[in-house]
């Protein structure tokens, strides 16, 4: 039943959760091993050759189930997750023309680059690569716009739903953990020793995480087996400062939160919390604190998950909503992992002990190389 | 929703085009990118960094935005929506070759994301608006129309610049749209494939 919003806009609903992470292949257990205090995030000898102490996110092989004929990693991680969700909608799949799979990634199968010019390397081929095993009714689309490609991915998909693009969209955020993007960000000192601390005085950069997420939104509730939640807002915003530091005044952040918040008529303070995307490097998490405090989110509980499986890039936005929603469903809200002792300007209500939300508002934000933020809103229950 | 069109322009087999007209050819040494850089005069000394990807985006953008009276627009009004084949692959090679020779370049490690180009022109034009990178087997005129749509249905922005970035070496294929909200017309993602493949 398709229903439509005060500002004639259709309802949007997000269910059908799915993941596999270094702590698990279902959302329940994943988010277990989380309220335990436990981390994905291990330490490695010269991870992929790279000489780091910083710990790093890796998928148990044993966890990737399925394989296809000459599917790579990254595949075999989202067709787990491509058939984690739709074994939770009363339909059996993407096949018809009113669905559409969206593929969050900033490197794809970038693990091939070694072989040179292995036709599996370019991005295009998770989309037909999606498209022939699944039999998908439409080419499945790739967004890859950095940190906040699974935010944008949310947010997109919600949009072409509204514009009556199609029924049903399923956002899927993916990224493997490489020699490519370890070396790269070791290149760029933003790797931290040992397990990454968001906003705390001693953080000193982020761990890489693999991981692959999905979550289903539809013009239609009953396509959900399960629980389900809204959609309501949504926005992306450029920085137009500096393509790989965040903006000081958190310009884009504040913007992307604004443009969010206003069309959807909800206050700073109706938010009852904010999944931050808190990557424990000095700037990011500087940034971030300035920008909530100009938005007016200085009280909500807040916290990032970078400390349970590392930051997972392109799959960031998607897993991090998808555990979002999961955890203002069950009302346990988690510690925001390795935090002590506040390091960022700004005051900030961080979550310390597990706790329940106080309102069914949750926002989710993320920022990226590029100068890109993104925000995305929820209402829970 | 209907669709207007304001301004194109193709940057392809050393010539540059606007709206369909040729606006300027490669006739000097110079690599193709810059000798339009000092074609049109522009003074921005970050361009000499850019990697190619960023330079075709670059200028693409210069020659539509300025010709599109976006002053009429907030700065966040206009929004962004790239798209290309080869994500950032050139350089991808560029800097994994780095790596292997024993230095991992960081400069180049940040232009391995697509959407490095899209944060360069909203830098270049102080745009706060929306952004999207989408990758796609060929110039996909419906998905880049259909981002237009759904941004003025969400009343997200009034405005978008839309482009499509190919780069390898000297071989450039660029295109790039100015796309409004319009009351009258309806521009069809059929007649875009057609400005693209230079049916129009």
């Amino acid at each position: 039943m398709e229903t439509k919003t005060s500002a004639g806009l259709s309802e949007v609903y997000v269910g059908a959760k799915s993941v596999l992470c270094p702590l698990g292949a279902t959302p329940s257990k994943v988010f277990d091993a989380m309220l335990n205090g436990e981390s994905g995030l291990k330490a490695v000898d010269k991870p992929f050759g790279i000489d780091t102490t910083s710990h790093v996110g890796l998928i148990p092989e044993n966890f990737i189930l399925e394989e296809h004929m000459d599917s790579t990693r990254l595949e075999n991680m989202l067709s787990h997750c491509y058939e984690r969700s739709v074994s939770k909608l009363n339909f059996d799949g993407f096949q018809d023309e009113d669905g559409l799979v969206i593929i969050c990634t900033t490197k794809g199968n970038i693990d091939k680059i070694a072989d040179g010019e292995d036709p599996r390397l370019p991005l295009p081929r998770l989309s037909k690569f999606m498209q022939q095993s699944f039999d998908l009714g439409n080419e499945p689309m790739i967004i890859s716009n950095a940190c906040i490609s699974g935010v944008l991915g949310i947010i997109t998909a919600a949009r072409l739903i509204r514009a009556e693009k199609y029924d049903h969209v399923m956002v899927l955020g993916a990224d493997i953990v490489s020699e490519f993007t370890l070396s790269g960000f070791a290149a760029l000192h933003a790797l931290t020793d040992g397990i990454c601390q968001p906003y705390d005085k001693n953080r000193k950069g982020i761990n890489l995480g693999e991981a692959a997420s999905g979550l289903v939104l539809s013009n239609d509730e009953t396509i959900f087996k399960g629980t389900y939640d809204q959609y309501i807002s949504g926005a992306s915003s450029n920085d137009a400062n500096h393509i790989s530091g965040p903006s000081r005044s958190g310009e884009g952040l504040h913007r992307s939160i604004e443009r969010t918040l206003k069309p959807a008529d909800v206050l700073p303070e109706q938010i009852g919390y904010l999944s931050a995307h808190g990557t424990g490097t000095s700037f990011n998490d500087e940034m971030e604190s300035i920008a909530f405090s100009r938005s007016g989110l200085s009280d909500v509980p807040i916290n990032s998950l970078k400390g349970y499986f590392g930051h997972t890039l392109g799959a960031a936005g998607v897993i991090e909503v998808m555990f979002g929603l999961e955890a203002m469903k069950r009302k346990q809200l988690l510690p925001s992992l390795g935090y002590q002792e506040h390091g960022v300007s700004e005051s900030m209500n961080i979550i310390q002990e597990t706790s329940s939300p106080n309102s069914e508002y949750f926002l989710k934000t993320a920022s990226g190389f590029g100068g890109c933020n993104a925000t995305a809103l929820f209402k829970v229950g | 929703m209907s669709l207007e069109l304001k301004t194109y322009c193709q940057i392809k087999e050393g010539e540059v085009h606007i709206n369909g007209e040729l606006f300027c050819q490669h006739m000097d040494e110079e690599p193709f990118l810059r000798s339009i850089y000092k074609h049109i005069g522009l003074s921005y000394p970050k361009f000499f960094k850019m990697d190619e990807l960023s330079k075709l985006g670059f200028i693409g953008a210069e020659m539509t935005l300025t010709r599109s009276e976006m002053e009429n627009y907030a700065d966040d009004e206009i929004a962004v929506v790239f798209s290309n084949r080869s994500s950032s692959l050139e350089t991808d090679h560029v800097y994994y070759q780095s790596l292997k020779s024993g230095i991992a370049s960081p400069s180049q490690f940040v232009y391995t994301l697509p959407n490095i180009e899209v944060g360069e022109i909203c830098i270049r034009h102080k745009l706060y608006g929306e952004n999207n990178f989408l990758i796609t087997e060929r110039f996909d005129a419906e998905q880049l129309l259909n981002q237009c749509e759904a941004l003025f249905a969400d009343n997200a922005a009034k405005a978008v610049l839309i482009g499509w970035t190919e780069a390898k070496g000297e071989n450039h294929d660029g295109f790039f749209a100015f796309i409004v909200k319009s009351g009258v017309e309806d521009f069809t993602a059929e007649e875009l494939t057609n400005l693209y493949l230079d049916k129009g």
